[in-house]
Formats: C-alpha cells, structure tokens, sequence
C-alpha cells in the first residue's frame, strides 16, 4: 500500500528533523535581527533638494521620518497571521470543510489583501530576511522575521496551510477558479521550477550592495497593484491577466511563480501531518483527483509539496458527502 | 540427503510457475548466492498445496521443515538470511515466520510422497528415496505371475475413473499368445477440473515410468508409450527428460519408451479411441469385444493404465499388498488423489484413504466454503459424474457408495460449489462439453446430447417449454443406453443428477423464468440500491456503458446493455449492488 | 436575474471599467509634461477616478466570479482518463507464414512415413507455423503414405489443430469446470471486447492475439486461467487478464 504521508522512511525521524531545521533557523535569524535592532536608524539627507540648487527663497524642510505603524498593530498582524494559519489546518485537516475555508480566504483578502494592501507579506520577505542575514548594517523588526518564519514552521508540521486560506495573493486567485482544467504532470513539473528560479533572482538583487539592491518580488508583484488600486501599469494587467488565466487554469501564480511558494514545498517534505487521501478507507473511485484544481493528487495520494490546502477533495469525496467519519 | 544442510525447496509445478515462482527462484538463488549456498535452493514439483502458490518450504539443519506460502520474490531473501545465517542474538523484524504446516493429518500420500520434495528432473533424488527399487525387485526376485498375484491382492483398481481391477487387466494381457505386446500410460486427463495427472507427471515423473516397467514386466510387453495431452507442455517436457535420464543408467532395462502428444480431443481418453489416435486416425472409439487387451495398438495385445494407477505401483510392491488393501474400505482398497478445486478455501491435490467422508474432505481438509458462503453441493468425476448435494455429504468417498448417489468417482476431479452457483447452469455445462468432444460415431450420442443441450440453453434463456424436464430424462435414457462408449454412456450423468437432488432449480427456471442462484445471465438483472454513494466505481468498471457517470447522485444500470459480467458487483465497495 | 445575465452584466462592466482605465492612462501619458514631479490638480482628480472606478471593478469582477461559478462551477468531471483506453495494443508485423517446404521434408525424415505419423507430423507442422497450411499439409500426402482423405479426417477431429492462420500470440482461456465458475465467461468475453475481436472470428484486427477457449488447462486451483504462448496466469479478473496480455505484446 502506498504511504500517503511524503517525506522521509523513517516515522521516527520525522518529528526530530523539522524541530531541529526549525529550532536552527530561529537561533540564525533572531541573532540576525536583534542585532539589527541594537543599530541606530539613519536616513541620509543628502538626498534632499538644498537651497543653493532649487532657489526662490526654498527653505529645506525638516527631515520628517514617515511614522512607522503604531507596534501594537504589527504585532496584531503577526498574531492574526499565525491565528489565520491555525484556523485553516482546522478547517481543513479536523473539519475537512471547504465552505469556512471560502470564508477565511475572504478575511484574509480583505484585511491582508485590501486593507494591509499587501505589505508586509511572508513572500516580499524572503528579500529582508536575505539581506539582514548578510548585511551588518541591515536591520529587519521582529515582526518580519516572525512574518517570513511562521508559514514555514507551519509547513514543517502541517504543509501549505499559509497558502490555503491566508495568503492573499493566493485568495484571490482561489476565488476565481471557476472552470479549471488539469494541467498534463509533465508541463506541471517543469513550470514549477520556475518559482526555484524566480527564489534564485530575488535573492541574487537583495544580496547586491545597497544601492543596487533591488527587491524584485515588491517591483513584480502582479496583486499588489490590485490591492492598492494604485501601481506599475504593466503589473497590474499582468496581475488582470493572471486572474483571468486563473479561472481557467488554478492559480497560476501560486503554483508555478511564487518564490515563497518554492520554500513552503520544501518545508512540507518533512511534514507528518497534512492533507491524505486515506489508503484503507477510500474507494479508488478518482473524484478527488478530478476536483483538485492543482494537480496534487496522483496516483490516488496527495503531493503534500503541491496541495495548496483548498479542501476540494475532502468535498468531492462521496464518502465524505455522505458524512461517513474518515479518520 | 545430507541431514546437514539446509534445503531450500521452491514449488515449480505448472501452478506453482503461473503464480509467479519462477521470479522467487531467482531471488531466492540470487540471495543463497550471496551467502555462499548457491546449491541450498532446489526447484521441485508441486506438493498440491495449491493454494499457497508459490511456495517454498525449508528442511532446516534439523530436519526441521518451515513452510512458506504466497512468497513474493521481495520476501524471499529473508527467508534465506533467516534459515542460512549462523544463530545471531536478535532477529530482523521484517524476515517472515513460517506457517502453520499442512493440514496432512487426514492425507495419506503414497501417490504423491515425493511430490514437493524431490527435484523432478534429477534422478538421484529419486533413487534416493527407493527409486527404481521396486523396478529391480521384480526383475530379480519375481516372476510375473508373482507381480500381478500382488498387484491383485492388493485391490489396486482403475484410478482413471472405470476402477477396473488392475490386476486382472494384466493377467489378461499376459495370458495373451501374441509375443508383441504393449503396454500404454493413458496420460488424457480431459476431465475439466482435474488436474492429478499432470502433478505427477510434472514432479515425479520416474514414480509413473518406474510403474510403467513393472506393467511391462508383468504383461511381457515389448514397448511402453505414455500419451499426454497436449495442454499439459511442461509434463511432456519433463517425462521425455525422465525417459532419457533413465534410459542412459539403464533402469529401464531396454524397454522402448515413448511419449506421444495428444491433440486436444477429450474423448481420446477413452482407450479404443487412444489407439486410433496412436496409429494416426481420428480418435473415434470401437466397439468391443475385442478389448484392447486383446487386440488392440496395432492388432497386438495392449494393455492401458492410468497414471495414478501406475504411480501406486512402486509402492505396492516394496511395501507390500497387504500395506495396501489395510487402507480404503474392503472394497474400495486403497487411497485416491482428488483436485480440489472450485469455491473451496485449500485448493489442490489431496490424496485420501478410500471412505472418508465428502464433508471432511470439503471442511477439513479444504478448509470450507470460501467467502463464507453456503456449501451447496459437489461435482465429482468431472463430465461423467454428477452432483453430489451438501445434504449427502456423509456419504464415503469409495466406488460402490458413489455409485448409490448416481454419480461416479471419475479420475477424481472434485469441484465444490456454493449457494451462487446454478445447477441448471452446471449441467448444461458439462452437456455443452460432452456435446463439442463427442466424437460423432454413434447417432444417439452426436445428436441426443445436441437435443438435451439445446433445452437447457433454452431453460436458461428463460424459454422453457412444458414437458421438456420429461424430454430430457427420455433422451438421457437413451443416450446412456445406445451408446458405444464412455463418454456417451456417462454424458447424461450431471443432468440425471441434478434432476434428481435440484428438480426445484429446473422448475423454478421452466415455470417461473427465475435463475435460483442468481446465475443465468439472461434471467438476472442487475440493480443499484439506495446504499449508493455516487463514487461512480461500477461506471468505471462497467466494460460496455451501461452504468452512467454520473458523481454524487445514485446510479443506474442500463438493463439493455448490461452482459451481467458482474463487474460492478465486485467493484462496488458499499454493497450497493443487487442481483435480482 | 439569472446567474447567466448577471454574468453578462458584471462582466460588461468590468470590461467598461478596464476600457476606462486604460484610456486614462494613455491620455495621462500624452499629456506628461516634463516636469512630472508637480502634483496637479488634474492628477490628483484622475487618481480618485481612477480610485473608483478601480473599487467598482474590483466590485463587478467579484459579481462576475460569483455569477460564473453558479453558472458552471461545478463541472461534472468525465471519467478518469485510464479507464476508457480500449487496446492499446501496436499492431504487430505478422510472421512470414509462407510454407517453407524444406521444413516438412525435415519432419518426415525425422518422424516417418508411415500412416502411424499422423499426429507427430500434423504437431510438428503446427508448432513451426502455428497453423496447418494447406500446402503443408498435401506435401505431407506426397512424401507419407497418409491419403489426402486421412490427413483431412485428423486434422478436423482434433482441437488444437487449426487451418486457419492465428495471430503473433496464442491466448488460450481455460473454460473447466472450476474456472467456469469462477468467471471464465467474464474474462473471455472482456478480452474479446479489449482486443476488439470481431464476431465469430477468434483473431484480433491487427493479428497480434488468438483467442481460444479450451476445455482445461490443469491449474483449477487459480482459477480463472489463461495461458498466453505457454505461459500461465492465474488467479484472473478481467482487468488483471488484459494486463497479462498487455505485457506480453
């Protein structure tokens, strides 16, 4: 019978490994930024326009520093993200109902999405991570190693709960996805090294010396000119674009571009728990892989790497349907 | 045999090979290679344990034997790290413990004693265990007549289904004047579920040629052939090797042995009609007198013995008649070798002492009804016998018992049947076969069984008309009478029988159109229950349409264009799928 | 409303949305000036238009989602793609059955000539071309004493002689006593189907595959049973019987 569960041979290991990447991580990235945190913050105001080069009695305002989010609602985001990841490895592992999770995709759009408009998120926080690991003089908050850190301990234990119903990139391509079509495993599997590709990219720009730094993931987000009704024209038709492909094909975006998304696969290969097409109890009959948008079932078993926490199989199964209790 | 090594035998026996045994023999090989025992793994014939194909059974250091059963080649190299390691403190988990050994207790080989144990194709094995002893025994010490008073006082019968007296089918050969004689090993088994023959003739060919000898001895003949169906190659294979071998060490004692092919005429099993086929004729049997014994390959005397009957030779004689006549009942000496086969849960080849009960053989030796259905009836002695109902099935397994039931022992095919299967449909069945191989000589055979095929085709069709119970008892009269042979004298045997215990079956298909045991395609309909849960599984596995796709809601089957393959029956999973 | 004008509906506006957006964008790209730093009051009057038509897009594409997923959301998915495949099998080159008459002179050399050979002879033709030619067979009458009478009597009688060509693979289903019950009947009538074998005919199309029921093949305990070219598989259901041919194409 084939295990469901992906990852390593050994159950025993299993639980050891993502603890220790975890616990190892933690150490690098806390050390990293509370030592980020003991340097004083300086802005150059060289760059301001000077009197002598504008004229006409221009007196040179203060320097102003825009005021930064009050702290206590940087920390409400970071709770309510880990509170929203929480809430979706409920739904979907314990409750197996897809009908909540439309409902948490949906907060999560709204207050991540339209009202945080996008910023910050885990996938834009690969590149402060990345540079605050390198550069000394770089120094990230707490609240955004907490913000690129949570989703992946979550994906060590559980997969690609982030994904599921708090992301709000991935939101809103899953409220979209109208008529999908499975995409051949082949085409699948290349595409999906693209996001590798595009982790490399926004890694090589953040790591290059201050000025030439260039965080490509903010500058070629296709939703968050959407979120801010406000952008790049040419990435917010992209943006137009992929939505549109998305009601067609399941998240596009998701699957095969998102760098994030590249690191939560990785994560989940050690994961001990997440979405199973249970061996013993199911019937072979095919609905799931049918239903699953996403190409995550083959063979009859869940990809954790691929399953993107939608839920859609657990509603397609006609066991399921009959209310049949599936441990 | 050295009692010191370790010996790995591997089960190659036809079923054994269809199981898949010969990937565990090579891994198997491959893992004692690595030990450094390449020579512990010994392919043998089969031991009749059908069931647990493909099989390996190991004699330890000890002499202790383990047995395996449904070895897969990726188990079978911890069964020999298991058994070729020296002792070591701890065990692997995953090296698989033996099972359970065979239920032999109420089995008595003499027929089958090597079978399983011995490799077939090499020689010494079988000289090991008092092969061609017997052989020698005669030649030396006996005359013929002291053989055949043997032979006689042992009771050995005609295991091919007639139970002749065997003895005195070799004093009439030997009283014959004709110096050329004949001796023939009838190797036809076309009993369709019988399968006796053909184990041992593909594990312990020596035993059948050895007994072939002594025959010859006995009657004086000058030749000796064996005549194997063709549907058995691997047989034919291992004798024409067996013949070889045994003729370079000159055990035979010069006595010309052939194997000859049949061609796939069931009849040929009948010894006239294997004479025509061995000069080259259409395989039609003739009238006798003269029997073959008198006239008969050639116009010389021949005389033609069963396989098993051939194979207890040995036996007999290095253990002596009385060893023989103590076993069976006083009239029925002896033991048998059934195939037990059908809806059973031990499959195989047992061989019992005459006058054990049917219902031992079927519970406790086989095991008992598979998938915990209900033991209808048995079918004994393949197209010539009949049926036998669970509600007799105390009755002892010898010829004169069997013959008070209506049936006939047969060559020993023994195919148990259960509450889902349909009398009418096994009689017509067995007509439908005797019918094809009838071999067109006598009018009430050719076209009386024609007749009484076509009124059971029309009974379960549904298109039974009155009177034709009555028909078929007249025609089955007649057709046993007036025919010249075996097979037309005994064809009306399963109707008679199930006419006689399953009479309701017939009446429920001639008057009420209805098919008891849900069996008769064109009188069951398949119907979907409201236990569906629209997983769409028997839409999958329907192999003609007739079940709609259709997810989440309760389907439907098509009764136009349902076979009644029973595909969907077996796929479904919540038992949501009746037969009406 | 129907969910389908809803759809219509929504969708138009959102389509009038994107028409406007653009037109603004491209009038506001005419139009820049060098200095583009200034903040105009026409461009803070676009960026609210902007805004809003921006929000009642947002608004009409989630009408339009809503109003499409009512209308075909839930497509009923066709039948997993591998169930339906019928034979996939390659049509197989077909042997040279041309009789070579140097084969059946060996065989009489080696077997004899006399009428006693039949069989042999008949055996030994058929296992070299898997049939009996009828070239064969009147070479046999020309070298033997065996009439032409004689040869045709024992080839018809028997079963396994055949004098019609078969195919590259020689299935034989064993229709005894215990594979009859247990199934042979599905099993036969699946493989006639996969192999798409046209009625009253026992050969495949592309003549890959025979099909021959027989009356017993001696392993009644893995019943149902076939052989293919010799080789047994027990223990059949109809889809497990198309595999074991499938692997011996």
């Amino acid at each position: 019978m084939k295990d469901g569960k992906g990852g390593l041979r050994g159950r025993r290991r299993q639980g050891a490994c993502p603890t220790a990447l975890l616990v190892g991580l933690l150490l690098c990235l806390s050390a990293g930024s509370v030592w980020g945190q003991a340097l004083e913050y300086r802005r150059p105001v060289e760059t301001a326009p000077q009197p002598d080069n504008i004229g006409g009695g221009y007196k040179t305002p203060a320097v102003q520093k825009p005021l930064p989010r009050a702290y206590w609602l940087q920390v409400t985001d970071v709770v309510l993200l880990a509170a929203a990841m929480g809430v979706a490895v409920w739904l979907v592992l314990a409750r197996r109902s897809r009908r909540w999770l439309v409902g948490l995709s949906m907060a999560s759009l709204a207050y991540f999405g339209f009202y945080r408009e996008g910023c910050i998120c885990p996938i834009g926080s690969i590149q402060n991570v990345t540079v605050a690991l390198v550069d000394p003089k770089y120094s990230i908050p707490i609240v955004v190693t907490a913000t690129f850190f949570l989703p992946l301990c979550v994906a060590l234990f559980f997969g690609r709960a982030f994904c599921g119903g708090v992301c709000a990139l991935g939101a809103i391509q899953e409220l979209v996805v109208i008529r999908p079509v499975q995409v051949p495993r082949r085409l699948d599997r290349v595409l999906g090294w693209l996001k590798y590709v595009y982790l490399g990219l926004a890694v090589f720009y953040a790591l290059k010396p201050a000025l030439a730094r260039d965080f490509v993931i903010c500058r070629f987000d296709p939703f968050v000119g959407l979120f801010r009704r406000a952008g790049a024209p040419h990435m917010i038709i992209a943006g137009g674009v992929l939505l549109a492909a998305g009601m067609f094909v399941g998240r596009p975006y998701c699957r095969w571009l998102c760098p994030y998304g590249g690191l939560l696969a990785w994560c989940t290969r050690l994961a001990r728990r997440g979405v199973t097409i249970t061996p013993d109890k199911e019937l072979d009959c095919g609905l799931c892989r049918e239903a699953c948008p996403y190409g995550a079932i083959e063979q009859m078993r869940a990809v954790r790497r691929d399953c993107l926490y939608c839920a859609r199989c657990y509603d397609a199964c006609p066991r399921h349907r009959t209310l049949v209790q599936i441990t | 045999m050295s009692a010191a090594a370790v010996e790995i035998r591997v089960g190659l026996g036809s079923c054994g090979v269809a199981s898949g045994g010969e990937p565990v023999r090579d891994a198997l090989e491959q893992a004692a290679r690595r030990l450094g025992a390449r020579n512990a793994v010994k392919s043998v014939g089969c031991n009749g344990m059908c069931y647990r194909e493909p099989m390996v059974e190991v004699v330890g250091r000890d002499g202790r034997v383990t047995l395996y059963g449904n070895v897969r080649p990726e188990t079978a190299a911890g069964i020999v790290r298991r058994h070729l390691r020296r002792r070591r403190w701890f065990q692997r988990d995953d090296d698989p413990a033996g099972d359970p050994p065979p239920n032999f207790a109420k089995q008595k080989r003499i027929v089958l004693e090597n079978c399983g144990e011995i490799d077939p194709l090499n020689l010494d094995d079988y000289l090991a265990r008092d092969g061609y002893r017997a052989l020698a025994l005669c030649r030396a010490e006996r005359t013929p007549e002291q053989v055949i008073a043997a032979i006689s006082d042992s009771g050995l019968r005609g295991r091919g289904g007639a139970g002749f007296p065997t003895s005195r089918k070799w004093a009439m050969g030997r009283a014959q004047a004709d110096p050329v004689k004949y001796v023939i090993c009838n190797g036809d088994e076309g009993d369709p579920g019988a399968f006796m023959d053909r184990l041992v003739l593909e594990s312990d060919p020596h035993r059948v040629l050895e007994g072939l000898a002594i025959a010859a001895y006995a009657v004086g003949a000058s030749e000796a052939y064996l005549y194997i169906r063709a549907e058995y190659p691997l047989a034919v294979e291992r004798v024409r090797v067996a013949i070889r071998q045994a003729a370079d060490r000159g055990l035979l004692g010069g006595l010309p042995t052939e194997v000859r092919e049949g061609a796939g005429a069931f009849v040929c099993g009948e010894e006239t009609a294997l004479i025509q086929s061995l000069e080259g004729k259409r395989g039609m049997p003739k009238l006798r007198p003269p029997y073959p014994v008198e006239r008969g390959f050639r116009g010389h005397p021949t005389v033609i013995n069963n396989v098993e009957t051939l194979a207890t030779v040995p036996w007999i004689i290095r253990h002596g008649p009385g060893a023989y006549a103590a076993l069976g009942t006083p009239a029925s000496p002896g033991t048998k070798v059934f195939s037990l086969a059908g809806k059973i849960n031990r499959g195989g080849l047992i061989e019992v002492a005459m006058g054990i009960t049917i219902r031992e053989v079927v519970e406790v030796i086989g095991g008992g009804i598979r998938n915990g259905r209900r033991f209808k009836a048995v079918q004994l002695g393949g197209p010539s016998g009949g049926c036998i109902p669970a509600w007799l099935a105390d009755t002892p397994i010898d010829y004169e018992a069997l013959a008070q039931t209506g049936t006939i022992m047969g060559s020993g095919g023994l195919v148990v049947l259960d509450d889902r299967d349909c009398m009418v449909d096994i009689a017509r069945f067995f007509l439908k076969f005797t019918q094809v191989e009838s071999c067109g000589k006598c009018t009430f055979c050719r076209i009386g069984t024609k007749r009484m095929l076509e009124i059971l085709e029309r009974l379960c069709a549904g298109q039974g008309r009155a009177g034709d119970l009555e028909k078929l008892e007249t025609l089955a009269d007649h057709v046993s009478r007036a025919s010249l042979c075996g097979l037309g004298q005994t064809a009306p045997n399963p109707v008679l029988t199930t006419l006689r215990y399953f009479r309701d079956e017939y009446e429920a298909h001639l008057h009420e159109r209805r098919c008891p045991a849900g069996r008769c395609p064109a009188l069951i309909r398949y119907r979907v229950t409201d236990d569906c849960i629209g997983c769409t599984l028997c839409a999958q596995a329907c192999p003609v349409g007739a079940i709609a796709y259709k997810p989440y809601e309760k389907h439907a089957v098509d009764d136009a264009l349902c076979t009644r393959c029973d595909m969907c029956r077996q796929a479904c999973q919540d038992d949501a799928i009746e037969v009406l | 409303m129907s969910a389908r004008r809803g759809a219509w509906i929504a969708g138009s506006v959102a389509a009038l949305c994107v028409v406007m957006l653009f037109a603004d964008y491209i009038v506001a790209a005419r139009r820049k000036t060098k200095d583009d730093a200034i903040i105009t009051a026409a461009r803070l009057a676009r960026k609210k238009r902007d805004n809003a038509v921006a929000w009642v897009l947002i608004g009409a594409g989630v009408a339009f989602v809503s109003c499409a997923k009512r209308i075909g959301g839930s497509k009923p998915p066709g039948p997993p793609r591998d169930v339906r495949e019928s034979g996939r099998l390659k049509a197989g080159c077909s042997q040279d059955w041309l009789p070579n008459a140097g084969f059946v002179d060996d065989a009489v050399a080696r077997l004899g000539r006399s009428k006693e050979a039949a069989i042999p002879l008949l055996q030994a033709i058929q296992g070299h071309y898997h049939y009996l030619p009828d070239e064969a067979l009147r070479r046999v009458c020309e070298l033997t004493e065996i009439t032409p009478a004689e040869i045709a009597g024992t080839s018809s009688f028997y079963a396994r002689f055949r004098r019609s060509p078969v195919g590259k693979h020689v299935v034989r289903v064993c229709h005894g006593t215990a594979c009859h019950v247990s199934g042979a009947r599905q099993i036969t009538d699946e493989l006639r189907r996969y192999l798409a074998i046209p009625e009253g005919a026992d050969t495949d199309p592309a003549r890959m595959f025979t099909l021959d029921e027989v009356a017993c093949l001696g392993c009644c305990s893995l019943a149902p049973v076939l052989m293919v070219d010799g080789h047994p598989a027990g223990k059949l259901t109809p889809a497990t019987a198309c595999e074991a041919l499938r692997e011996s194409a």
